[in-house]
């Protein structure tokens, strides 16, 4: 390829724009005649839902419809999981909830009014009569028995999977040593800087949609929600205006989408949600969720001859588009760097009364690198590789290291040398990499 | 006391093979040079930060000779942009911007078809370079003496079947020179459709697998189990670089997201599922003061996946660091027989475990 | 993240603002900078009818010397505090109080009555009045008073403030003699709140001796406070580590310590400690 400009830090086209304040955002899009939307969203994690009263939310000045899930239970598909694991149970979760909520945020009403701020004051007007249900957060507690989140299912429990390559026993029994380590991988919110939100108008003369919405994937979307809605979906068009990250949060299908895109069909206006920081904390998707253990097999010598990973997935109450796909992908790269004869991954995905894990950047192989990387130093420490010297842990890596023509080229040396200052010690260290093609200094 | 933390990883990325997709892994792209030879791009992919709105225009203007300002690359609206994928798993340019540069393979492809038709030349002695279609030096000789053979002979062609090709004497003809010819279709070879644009679905046959070395150094407070970095290294492998700013961009973001996992961020519900971390005020987002310097390096081993050899870095930066951070912590508190902690690791954490509380 | 709809007035002098909060004693509420009102009212905690905007009086906003005082107008912004050439110099614990607070933006807009009348349990000015041993000046429908910092904050976001009433203006004794100040804060990672926040001020004999000391703590309790068992233990000492380490000791006596996700009571007490012998000794080493 002629390298004029490939290889070279251009700055970035979308920069100006952006900069100056004049990208367009969902929320920057104005149309005529824009209805908002506010949810009324559940403050229990597991409840079942009674009645709802709309009658004083429906009489405020200003407001124009509220949705609950009763008005739209046949009329709007599942929220769709694109997962295929082997008997998998996916709970059938409808974009308002109809006689039950299952996490805090769970949307159970939807206010449409002439401004957002009407919008939200009528969502205090809406009444709930919600009666509690145990609740079940503790993901390895949701297993043992106990409350059913989904009565249908009879347990907890999505799915279960083996995974790996390898005779796992044979490696144990063959240790000299093993190690065994619980590992905590905490939800976290990827928290992109633009909450989510969308904008959806309907054209009853051409009978075509057009949904704006901050997402990662506009095509798919579109397949997803015209079959969710049951429109033709060549008459709907899914564009994204300028989107302020995503990481992974943005990479699924949404109750929202579905929803305005139908409200909008209903009213013939357009009809807009932006959600608040709160609602995005809450009812967004969560990254990462696992707890579990690690165990490696190894020999007095350092070489590894197993590895295994058991694990409990916190999917949360209900599935987005891959959540019970995402600790999948942990099982894919347990073997790290390292020539490991033996790998095996067992995953409980458990149901519990918190919102959905999904995607969240690296999904599945950050989970996967932390286990096998302080795996690795718990067997340098076993092994009394003391002081912890990063060359002799490193020189255990060398040792394991798989290295594979072409793909896997690099290793990687530490050193490091301790001196005095000031009642300190502080450590100076040289990393060396070496990668086919190119030199590095090698100072061990 | 001070900690160093390793960590050596391989990730898998570039999603992915559609054998092992649920929606399909491929990513497709239409490129098309207009009538007045500025050059559209459209990408199924659909960034959202990442920068492919630049660094596919980077591609497209080497590939075809042109002014970077002259590329404009399209994304994100389904009722302009065939049917694509999205952006996900660090597969943008990885599988977007593969698409991209076959589709211009192909696009040039026909322009040098329709190249060697008006410059009156056999294929072979006409080259691409610099955005021109040249005749190469014995050939442009021959063409300025006009002792070529006219492709038509003048006076046989029915009316209104091929005309007269226009560039007699012309030794090259630029890129934009053929999108006007396609477009007005006076001058094109037999049975050549006119408009000059290609479409491509790259179907990947492999994912791709970066990899990298992280280190981390860190300092513990006695007495408050304050952690403070001293230094933050990572040399990683994301293969061809198309535009390094980005790809530094990616590296700081994804290490600024494991400091959050490592030392700062988690989501909690209580016991009633109550989400605790409501807002953030309660939610710890790393901020700009709790960040090192990065002492950032890379190596470039080319994919043999893609033909660009390109494996993707969006999610590197957030796989390599959570470790080598932690990794560090527990180095630091050694000489307590610390052997694990939790993330997050907070301050109160290191303080109970070095006074014993 | 949208307020219940209210009424919003600009009176022009202070008389006015007054006037107006009499006419709705339950739903009106004083607005300066905001950035401790709005987000209770975005997260709907707060639902006043009536703002009653005093940030643009411009005559409550001043830093002025009279005799040995220092007067502060109540509307004066954190960032006015910080950037004042001359309280660095005469009495420096202010400016660095201010410049410990949020960010540039919160700097900006929040001024010190509205901290000291909103008494955050983890906000900076209550510890550094207190420190100071500051007189608050109140204006209400009955006139004017003054209170004493250390009466003024009653419990968890609880001051003496009666319904109708303003504070307008902080007024500080101008540290005299040998005197050395410091204020000390663990940011909290997220809300940027005190974790612990130790306002120090010492004054010397002419021997080094501590002649008094003025230390105040906040994020601990559910209101700042003077920790007067350490301000007793320091009198009279030379302030060497020994007499600190055994003062500091005493820094939570008789306080319950807030607990959250971040940070235990325990901890708390724990840094407290720490950073009230951090700030003796930095504002020890001030001393001229």
């Amino acid at each position: 390829m002629p390298d004029n400009y490939v290889g070279k830090r251009v700055k970035r086209t979308e920069d100006p724009r952006l900069i100056r304040g004049l990208a367009h955002y969902v929320d920057d899009i104005a149309l005529p005649g824009t209805l908002h939307v506010a949810f009324v969203r559940s403050m229990y994690a597991h409840a079942k839902i009674n009645s709802i009263d709309t009658s004083a939310a429906l009489a405020a000045p200003g407001v124009v419809a509220v949705y609950t899930g009763h008005d739209v239970a046949e009329k709007i598909g599942p929220v769709p999981c694109a997962s295929a694991l082997p008997e998998l149970k996916v709970p059938d979760h409808r974009v308002l909830a109809r006689d039950k909520v299952y996490f805090v945020g769970h949307p159970i009403a939807a206010v449409v009014a002439k401004d957002r701020y009407t919008a939200r004051d009528a969502v205090d007007l809406v009444m709930v009569d919600y009666e509690d249900l145990p609740v079940v957060t503790d993901v390895e507690q949701a297993t043992a028995g106990g409350p059913v989140i989904h009565e249908a299912f009879g347990s907890n429990i999505a799915y279960k999977l083996t995974s790996g390559e390898g005779d796992i026993d044979a490696a144990f029994a063959a240790a000299d040593r093993t190690i065994k380590q619980r590992i905590l991988h905490r939800r976290l919110a990827p928290i992109a800087m633009e909450p989510r939100g969308v904008l959806a108008r309907y054209f009853p003369g051409e009978e075509e949609l057009t949904l704006w919405s901050s997402t990662q994937i506009p095509h798919l979307m579109r397949t997803q929600v015209a079959l969710m809605i049951g429109m033709p979906e060549n008459k709907l068009r899914v564009i994204t205006p300028e989107v302020g990250g995503g990481f992974g949060s943005k990479l699924n299908v949404y109750a929202e989408e579905a929803l305005l895109s139908w409200i909008s069909i209903q009213l013939g206006k357009p009809v807009k949600w932006i959600e608040t920081r709160r609602e995005n904390m809450a009812a967004t998707i969560h990254g990462r969720g696992q707890v579990g253990d690690i165990e490696v097999a190894f020999k007095n010598d350092g070489t590894l001859l197993g590895l295994r990973y058991s694990v409990f997935a916190d999917l949360g109450a209900y599935h987005q588009l891959l959540t019970p796909a995402i600790p999948t992908l942990t099982g894919l790269m347990l073997s790290g760097a390292y020539k490991i004869s033996a790998i095996q991954m067992n995953i409980v995905g458990c149901f519990t009364n918190k919102m959905a894990t999904d995607a969240y950047r690296g999904a599945g192989r950050p989970e996967a690198t932390y286990v096998v990387e302080r795996a690795l130093d718990l067997v340098a420490d076993d092994l009394a590789l003391m002081p912890r010297n990063c060359v002799a842990r490193t020189s255990l890596v060398l040792t394991s290291f798989h290295s594979t023509p072409r793909l896997v080229s690099i290793t990687t040396v530490a050193t490091m040398k301790q001196h005095s200052t000031r009642h300190r010690r502080s450590q100076a260290m040289r990393i060396c990499a070496r990668s086919r093609g190119r030199r590095a200094r090698k100072d061990v | 006391m001070i900690g160093i933390g390793l960590s050596t990883y391989v990730e898998i990325c570039a999603l992915g093979p559609s054998q092992a997709m649920p929606a399909g892994g491929w990513e497709s792209a239409t490129v098309r040079i207009e009538p007045t030879g500025k050059v559209t791009v459209l990408t199924g992919a659909s960034p959202h930060g990442q920068g492919q709105e630049t660094s596919f225009a980077q591609i497209a203007a080497d590939e075809l000779g042109v002014n970077i300002n002259d590329v404009t690359v399209i994304h994100g609206d389904t009722g302009v942009v065939q049917y694509g994928i999205g952006t996900f798993g660090s597969r943008a340019t990885a599988v977007g911007g593969t698409a991209v540069y076959i589709a211009i393979q192909k696009l040039k492809e026909k322009a040098h078809k329709i190249a060697t038709h008006m410059l009156q030349a056999d294929a072979s002695h006409v080259a691409f370079e610099g955005g021109k279609y040249s005749l190469e030096k014995a050939a442009a000789a021959a063409a300025a003496t006009g002792t070529s053979d006219p492709v038509v002979p003048v006076g046989e062609a029915p009316a209104g079947a091929l005309p007269e090709p226009q560039t007699e004497g012309k030794t090259s003809l630029t890129i934009q020179d053929i999108a006007l010819a396609a477009h007005l279709a006076k001058e094109l070879p037999p049975d050549t459709e006119p408009g000059l644009s290609a479409t491509y679905f790259f179907e990947p046959k492999n994912f791709t697998f970066p990899f990298g070395t992280h280190i981390a150094v860190v300092e513990v407070d006695r007495d408050t189990g304050d952690i403070e970095f001293l230094r933050y290294i990572a040399v990683d492998d994301c293969g061809r670089v198309i535009n390094p700013m980005l790809v530094d961009g990616q590296v700081h973001g994804g290490i600024v997201q494991s400091i959050g996992q490592a030392m700062f961020e988690e989501v909690v519900y209580d016991e009633q599922g109550q989400l605790v971390t409501g807002t953030l005020m309660d939610y710890a987002l790393p901020r700009a003061s709790h960040i090192p310097e990065f002492e950032l390096d890379r190596t470039e081993t080319p994919s043999p996946v893609n033909p660009l050899g390109v494996k993707g870095v969006g999610e590197a930066g957030t796989i390599g660091a959570t470790p080598a951070i932690v990794n560090a912590i527990v180095d630091a508190l050694a000489p307590f027989g610390v052997k694990h902690l939790d993330m997050p690791v907070k301050p109160e954490n290191i303080w109970r475990i070095i006074n014993g509380h | 993240m949208i307020p219940v709809q209210f009424d919003y007035k600009t009176p022009a002098t202070l008389d006015e603002a007054v006037a107006l909060l009499a006419s709705d004693l339950d739903g009106a509420k004083v607005l300066a900078g905001g950035h401790s009102l709005i987000p209770a009212m975005k997260l709907r905690l707060a639902q006043p009818q009536l703002l009653v905007d005093i940030a643009r009086i411009k005559s409550l906003a001043y830093i002025r010397e009279e005799g040995d005082q220092i007067l502060i107008g109540a509307t004066t912004t954190h960032y006015q505090l910080e950037s004042s050439d001359r309280l660095k110099q005469i009495c420096p614990l202010l400016p660095e109080c201010a410049k410990s607070i949020g960010d540039v933006q919160v700097r900006n807009k929040g001024t010190i009555g509205g901290s000291i009348a909103h008494s955050d349990p983890a906000g900076d000015w209550p510890a550094a009045v207190l420190a100071l041993n500051a007189d608050l000046v109140l204006v209400g429908p009955n006139g004017e008073r003054t209170v004493k910092a250390e009466s003024f904050f009653v419990d968890l976001l609880t001051t003496d403030l009666q319904p109708g009433e303003i504070l307008r203006e902080v007024r500080i004794r101008k540290p005299s003699g040998r005197f050395g100040q410091a204020y000390q804060k663990v940011p909290h990672p997220a809300s940027g709140f005190a974790v612990v926040g130790i306002a120090v001020n010492l004054e010397l004999n002419d021997d080094g001796s501590c002649k008094s000391a003025g230390i105040a703590v906040t994020g601990v309790g559910v209101k700042a406070y003077r920790a007067t068992g350490v301000e007793a233990a320091l009198a009279g000492t030379s302030l060497d580590d020994n007499a600190i380490a055994a003062a500091v000791a005493h820094v939570c006596d008789g306080i319950d310590p807030n607990s959250d996700l971040y940070a235990s009571g325990d901890y708390r007490c724990h840094l407290a400690q720490v950073h009230t012998r951090r700030g003796i000794q930095t504002a020890k080493a001030r001393v001229q």
